[in-house]
């Protein structure tokens, strides 16, 4: 039952997120890198991973034919892009995924439950914390086997701590609220207020949290990718082309131009959207 | 030290009216200073009380003086330091799971808040409706009606339901707490001053609601207020507590015809009056020179107290809550 004061406040939200310019164009990126991503199959000029004539096709500046230029076995940069986003995105929504679970369950349990439990998540989560999130990583891949499922689980686990710092604060304060006292009051038990009072009441800073963590994501994706650690050649996705580009980049600049540009816009663009939605759902904060 | 509950006669003669019931109960906290050297601080001390069924109990006091914490104690939020809740003489401390159930069920909070009390991302019917179904009280067409019943029964309409806390008055909110806490169908109502956020105009509406609901349901009211005023309109019996002690209680009309502890005296002269129209006499604040008030022996309010024949003796011990009478009780040794 979607109510009509519901659907009130969502519209009021989007009214205020509207008023903010850069996070309409930066929902307008994402909107314009997620579709082409989707649609990269239909888009794309070439296959992305196919070699022709190489000594004939490679090192190619841009042109009618290839808008990006080619890169050293003569594939299209356009379509490397293309289909790089879909990996890269992929890579970044699903990972952020994992972080916000796992982050909001850890966060969560130690707000709620307090006492030793509390201090030992938190400490873990210090721990955490004091690594520097790519040396981690870099750890993390190296004993396994690189592939995009353990880049995107990885990637996942070491992005949770943040979230799960929010999380705890903001529970710490909603469970002292007097509705949550009343749920105590009519005898409801530990799980039904964490789950239908607590939790409702706190998503708003991990909404937030996740679309800034977005960015973060897919960029330490490009790291690793363009370290060797992560997505692996010949599958392409912006970190592994700005690597294979970085030989050649004083003769042929369009290699790691172009890939470059794709992380930067969409880091941007995700944090432009987080930026707004912040604003945009706490009134209090005036932009 | 335990005292003798504060209850009407006919209640220490045969228990059967005793509903909700305290028994020397008393909260202390720790609380650390900056260099870890910890001080207790007793919030509630040697509470005795008692609530019979059909009766509203007042408790007053000033801010701080261990009403609430009181309250959170008989409601089970927190356990006490000393002492013990009884409701229908089964103790809270040694009730199992489906005990603790069924006192949820007969014992309900009306908050002071009415903007914190309520989830702001539930609607109104979400929230009632939870109550039902977790008591499995009323279940499919029956939950709604029942919902609809609810809402009628504090003036509300059904079309109510559907909308969220955020969409309504201090006053409707208060209504909605209300019918929150009856829909587990009650027979004890605690009230942490529910009426002290509200206007005055709709503290009436409010306090005439909660008078119509005992009269219709039979509801007993443990009435938290910060002054005698309000609870002038609802109380049968009053109790005035001072620093976590109980320093007077009786009926209500004898107390408000006859104050005996100078502490009840002076928050009733602090009662404004209609007419004949007079300046609104403060309670007296720490008289100087006076001790402060957490000294160990003697009278608690001494530092405060304006009654002419307080001496030396006020100092030596604490005094007793003595019955002067059936069912009039004070805690001076002056009066």
């Amino acid at each position: 039952m979607l109510s009509r004061a519901r659907r009130e406040r969502g519209r009021e939200t989007w009214r205020r997120f509207r008023r903010h310019r850069q996070a309409i164009l930066g929902l307008a990126l994402i909107v314009l890198l997620t579709g082409s991503a989707l649609l990269a199959p239909a888009i794309a000029p070439y296959d992305p991973d196919a070699q022709t004539d190489i000594v004939a096709t490679r090192y190619q500046a841009p042109s009618v034919s290839h808008p990006m230029g080619t890169d050293r076995f003569g594939r299209d940069i356009f379509s490397r892009t293309l289909y790089g986003a879909r990996i890269s995105l992929s890579i970044g929504f699903l990972a952020i995924l994992i972080a916000i679970t796992l982050g909001t369950a850890i966060g969560a349990i130690a707000g709620f439950f307090g006492g030793r439990l509390d201090t030992a998540l938190m400490r873990g989560v210090d721990l955490l914390l004091s690594f520097p999130r790519l040396v981690l990583l870099v750890v993390l891949v190296a004993l396994f086997e690189p592939s995009i499922a353990l880049v995107t689980l990885v990637l996942g686990l070491t992005g949770w701590m943040g979230v799960s710092r929010i999380v705890r604060g903001q529970v710490l304060t909603v469970r002292e609220m007097e509705f949550v006292t009343a749920a105590r009051v009519l005898g409801f038990g530990r799980t039904r207020i964490l789950a239908r009072h607590i939790l409702p009441n706190v998503l708003t800073p991990v909404i937030v949290a996740a679309t800034l963590g977005i960015g973060n994501t897919i960029l330490a994706e490009a790291a690793l990718s363009f370290l060797g650690l992560g997505v692996q050649p010949p599958t392409a996705s912006w970190g592994n082309m700005v690597a294979s580009g970085r030989d050649a980049m004083l003769d042929a600049w369009w290699i790691t131009t172009f890939p470059g540009l794709a992380i930067v816009f969409t880091v941007m663009a995700f944090n432009l959207v987080g930026d707004g939605l912040r604003d945009a759902l706490d009134p209090r904060r005036v932009a | 030290m335990i005292e003798e509950p504060v209850g009407g006669r006919a209640a220490s003669e045969g228990n059967g009216g005793v509903l909700l019931e305290a028994e020397g109960l008393a909260r202390h906290y720790a609380s650390s200073g900056p260099w870890g050297a910890e001080r207790k601080t007793a919030a509630v001390q040697d509470v005795s009380l008692r609530i019979l069924r059909g009766e509203t109990l007042a408790l007053v006091g000033e801010s701080g003086c261990g009403k609430s914490t009181t309250a959170r104690l008989l409601m089970g939020l927190e356990p006490p330091t000393s002492g013990t809740v009884r409701y229908r003489g089964r103790d809270l401390g040694s009730m199992s799971r489906t005990e603790l159930l069924e006192f949820r069920r007969r014992v309900q909070l009306v908050f002071q808040d009415p903007f914190g009390s309520l989830n702001p991302r539930m609607t109104v019917g979400g929230m009632l409706g939870e109550v039902l179904s977790v008591h499995a009280l009323a279940a499919g067409e029956e939950r709604g009606r029942r919902i609809t019943e609810l809402l009628g029964l504090v003036g509300l309409g059904p079309e109510a339901a559907e909308r969220y806390p955020h969409e309504f008055s201090g006053g409707q909110r208060q209504r909605i707490g209300i019918a929150r806490a009856l829909a587990v169908e009650p027979d004890v109502i605690v009230a942490d001053e529910p009426v002290s956020a509200l206007d005055v105009s709709i503290q009436a509406q409010v306090l005439n609601l909660l008078a119509d609901l005992q009269e219709r349901l039979g509801l007993s009211y443990l009435f938290i207020a910060h002054d005698l005023a309000v609870v002038r309109q609802v109380a049968d019996r009053v109790a005035v507590m001072y620093m976590g002690r109980i320093v007077e209680a009786s009926d209500a009309a004898t107390l408000y015809h006859e104050p005996l502890h100078p502490y009840t005296r002076s928050l009733l002269a602090a009662v404004p009056r209609p007419w004949p129209p007079s300046e609104k006499r403060r309670v007296p604040e720490l008289r100087e020179g006076a001790d402060p008030p957490d000294r160990s022996t003697g009278c608690p309010y001494l530092g405060r107290c304006r009654h002419p024949a307080r001496d030396e003796e006020c100092s030596l011990a604490l005094p007793l809550l003595e019955e002067r009478s059936p069912g009039r009780w004070v805690r001076c040794i002056k009066t």
